[in-house]
């Protein structure tokens, strides 16, 4: 096959792009192992992967602002090592983050120009012809709502992301990646977004797509390559596979893991926390839960759809939280993390180095933030009272330090994570909120926290658990939100909690028409 | 092995500084008594303890807001500010109580304002408190028209600045209360705790359900009060108030933080090295006084010096994994 693709270089068909063996790992996680990738002239192919399939660090290597540990990359049969973001744009690669890059104080033309900006005859920039330009440009492509004079920040988001495609189009690119470079696009930009990029397309130009709306995807694309784990599972024209086949090969193989039994949940009596209406900003929008003592309510979903947004805003991290929150069927105002830890709320949050722990302080003083207030009288701490309370935590966690002075930046992930838990255990706390805790800890200490999350349901507490993980929420949950925009799009239950109900439901593709039921029953109660 | 243990040992005491400004000030001392051996004397002793006295005590406020991070850039004209303020109310008659209760409401209220710069408007200090600085100023210019104020200064006042207690200087005495109930507070108390917590990491203190605003509040108001109290001291060792008493401690008291070693981005540090660099600064400026050494040169040794130990602290604070 290679014979006959060699001869003629600029025939459809050659790869523009082809990556091999590319290995990538950050800290012993391997976030590409061995992965290829290759992209024809001339076609606009999708990227898919569930969460941590390394879709991200693909795009970041591409774009040269990360180096693979190993892998070579082809370029229009030319091979390159791009030593930075720069390097990769002088190669024709363009590319549009998730997060956007534009200059919010700049106007339109300046952020489309910036870097290239037409100068006239004294080396001045050309503010007269630049605007002009883009006028033209954005008249031509439909968008002549957006006015070249305007400042980025008064900008609506999905105008800021068309700008920002702009911006990458200006340099004419070879080669143009859209990392979610369409999320808050409305269905008739996405269209006008795809009469353009078939029209680049036809010059030749490759567009890499990377969307979670797999609907819009398999309507516009040529062909989708399919990530798991870090390597390459299969590569489809957007016809040839279903729904059902792809959502398959982005889960795979399933990892069995055992998990500690459920508590029994009684449900005669009234729920620990109810929330109704809660919203913040356009992150969050009216989402109502319940969580009974004894249970484990997971959050599912895709990452930045809401769930962190949640976890903060219940434990008062957020100004401008719309919406009640009752617990134990009395009203809180969780107006500040001290306020939510007052009504008997707790956060393990998403990053333990830098919001669950002060990293160059010792152990003793993270495990005793919280509590500090009943060590000691008039403000001053008891060192003895400290000290055997630290004990006691540690020993309880069985936590593995050689010694409560040693600061804790020295300890393992799975035992720093076991001190951001230690802190919230005599709060007099009834509901526990954790972020992804096993994030980045090794298999043993997971199964640790799979028992300790497991232990305080038995205690009567209630657990809110977000994970990126779809078998912890299989393993440990009574119930299963899943959001989307957000929102709560669904709510699984029991035997509806499975790894193709959640991965449909945070696509938002056509599945899990069962666990509609589920969700009526909840609206009931 | 042990020499790498104890290599480690040595590198987290001096991380902090305390014991090589320690070192440096007894070097200091030597050289001071080697040049002229009546440096020694009693008389000389008290003398330097009492200039040291006034920048101890606004070094104290300096800590511990440096401690959270931040800085301290409106005690010049806090302290002239307060001290005009209390010798005009006094001469008017108005008693010692609310003389000195009013000057002290000042910095409290300085303290807070600052405060609400960086825990509420989230803005950092170096520049919310020199507009303090500058406002102060104003205002003192308008409360006194611009002319020197007539200074009346009440007699404990007197004896707080320069007066003796069993063959003791008072003001030192004063200086050293103040410097164990700090030493104290941030070892033992709470609010020394989240002080340096603060300084690290004040997410992480937010989160875990820590009123953070409050710490800030807490050091900004000690701050403030620690002006007004070396300002009070330094109206009854000079006898009279002045407009720009304050301009000298501003610099100084900070150089003294850092040349004790506390970290100048917050979070680790503490008074028993500021001590230290406190005499340090006082002890270079005699010395180079001594030496005859004019305002210029002892600008330039001086500079060096900080240069100097920064470099050092920062080699020895970086991580070594």
């Amino acid at each position: 096959m290679r014979p006959g693709t060699d001869k003629a270089p600029l025939e459809e068909g050659r790869p523009l792009l082809d990556a091999r063996g590319i290995s990538k790992s950050f800290g012993g996680v391997h976030a590409l192992e061995a992965a290829d990738f290759s992209c024809r002239a001339g076609e606009i192919h999708a990227l898919l992967g569930a969460n941590g399939a390394g879709k991200s660090t693909l795009v970041k290597v591409l774009s040269g602002v990360q180096r693979p540990d190993a892998g070579t990359i082809t370029l229009a049969g030319e091979t390159v090592q791009f030593s930075g973001p720069a390097e990769a744009a002088h190669h024709g690669v363009a590319t549009v983050f998730q997060e956007l890059s534009l200059f919010p104080h700049l106007t339109v033309a300046e952020n489309i120009y910036v870097g290239h900006e037409p100068t006239g005859p004294l080396g001045q920039i050309d503010q007269r012809r630049m605007r002009s330009d883009v006028r033209a440009l954005f008249d031509s492509l439909g968008v002549g709502h957006i006015a070249p004079g305007a400042h980025v920040s008064d900008l609506s988001l999905a105008d800021r992301q068309l700008v920002e495609i702009f911006k990458a189009l200006s340099k004419e690119p070879k080669l143009l990646i859209l990392d979610e470079g369409t999320s808050a696009l409305g269905r008739k930009e996405v269209q006008r977004l795809f009469d353009l990029l078939r029209k680049l397309k036809a010059a030749g130009t490759s567009v890499i797509f990377i969307s979670h709306r797999m609907s819009e995807i398999r309507e516009f694309v040529d062909r989708m390559t399919i990530f798991r784990n870090g390597r390459h599972v299969a590569t489809v024209a957007a016809r040839e596979a279903s729904d059902a086949e792809i959502v398959e090969m982005m889960l795979g193989q399933r990892v069995e893991r055992s998990f500690p039994e459920r508590t029994e949940v009684s449900r005669d009596e009234p729920p620990l926390l109810e929330l109704s209406g809660f919203s913040v900003g356009s992150d969050l929008a009216d989402v109502s839960l319940s969580l009974r003592r004894g249970e484990v309510l997971g959050l599912a979903g895709l990452e930045g759809q809401g769930q962190g947004t949640l976890l903060l805003a219940l434990f008062g991290a957020y100004r401008g939280v719309a919406g009640e929150a009752l617990i134990d069927g009395r009203p809180v105002r969780l107006s500040s993390p001290k306020a939510a830890m007052e009504s008997g709320i707790a956060l393990i949050p998403e990053d333990r180095k830098t919001e669950g722990l002060v990293l160059p302080m010792s152990v003793r003083e993270n495990i005793t933030f919280s509590v500090l207030s009943r060590l000691g009288r008039f403000g001053f701490v008891s060192a003895a009272r400290e000290r055997a309370f630290v004990g006691r935590m540690m020993e309880r966690l069985s936590v593995k330090a050689a010694s409560m002075e040693l600061p804790a930046r020295s300890l393992s992930g799975g035992n720093q994570q076991k001190l951001v838990l230690a802190k919230w255990l005599e709060t007099g706390a009834d509901v526990f909120l954790f972020y992804d805790p096993t994030r980045g800890i090794d298999v043993g200490t997971k199964q640790a926290f799979y028992e300790l999350i497991v232990g305080l349901t038995r205690e009567g507490k209630g657990v809110i658990l977000y994970s990126t993980e779809t078998s912890e929420l299989i393993g440990l949950c009574h119930r299963v939100a899943v959001m989307d925009g957000g929102r709560v799009a669904l709510t699984l239950e029991g035997g509806n909690i499975t790894e193709e109900e959640i991965l449909a439901a945070s696509l938002g593709v056509g599945r899990g028409r069962n666990a509609a039921g589920a969700d009526m029953a909840e609206a009931a109660q | 092995m042990t020499t790498a243990t104890l290599k480690s040992r040595f590198g987290a005491f001096t991380r902090h500084g305390v014991a090589v400004s320690y070192a440096l000030l007894v070097v200091l001392i030597v050289v001071a008594v080697i040049l002229n051996p009546a440096f020694a004397s009693w008389a000389n002793v008290k003398a330097q303890l009492q200039i040291a006295t006034f920048i101890g005590i606004i070094a104290i406020g300096q800590t511990l807001v440096i401690l959270t991070g931040q800085i301290d850039l409106s005690v010049p004209w806090n302290l002239t500010f307060s001290s005009i303020l209390m010798a005009t109310l006094y001469g008017e008659g108005y008693g010692f109580a609310v003389a000195v209760g009013a000057a002290l409401l000042v910095g409290i209220g300085v303290g807070l304002v600052n405060a609400i710069g960086v825990a509420v408007f989230r803005l950092h200090s170096l520049v919310w408190t020199l507009g303090m600085n500058a406002l102060l100023e104003g205002a003192t210019m308008v409360y006194t028209n611009g002319q020197p104020p007539d200074s009346t200064i009440p007699g404990f006042v007197r004896f707080l600045a320069v007066g003796n207690l069993g063959g003791l200087p008072v003001a030192p005495l004063v200086w050293a209360v103040l410097a164990a109930v700090t030493i104290l507070v941030l070892a033992r108390s709470r609010f020394g705790r989240f002080l340096y917590a603060t300084g690290n990491n004040e997410p992480a203190l937010f989160l875990s359900g820590v009123a953070t605003r409050r710490v800030h509040v807490g050091a900004f108001v000690a701050s403030g009060v620690c002006a007004v109290l070396a300002g009070i001291l330094l109206t009854g060792y000079a006898s009279q108030t002045y407009l720009g008493m304050g301009n000298d401690y501003l610099l100084v008291p900070i150089a003294a933080v850092i040349i004790g070693g506390t970290n100048i981005m917050g979070g680790a540090g503490g008074y028993v090295g500021t001590i230290a660099g406190t005499l340090i600064v006082v002890l270079l400026q005699s010395i180079l006084s001594i030496a005859q050494i004019g305002q210029a040169g002892k600008n330039i040794t001086f500079g060096l010096i900080i240069i100097a130990l920064v470099l050092l602290y920062a080699r020895e604070a970086r991580p070594t994994d």
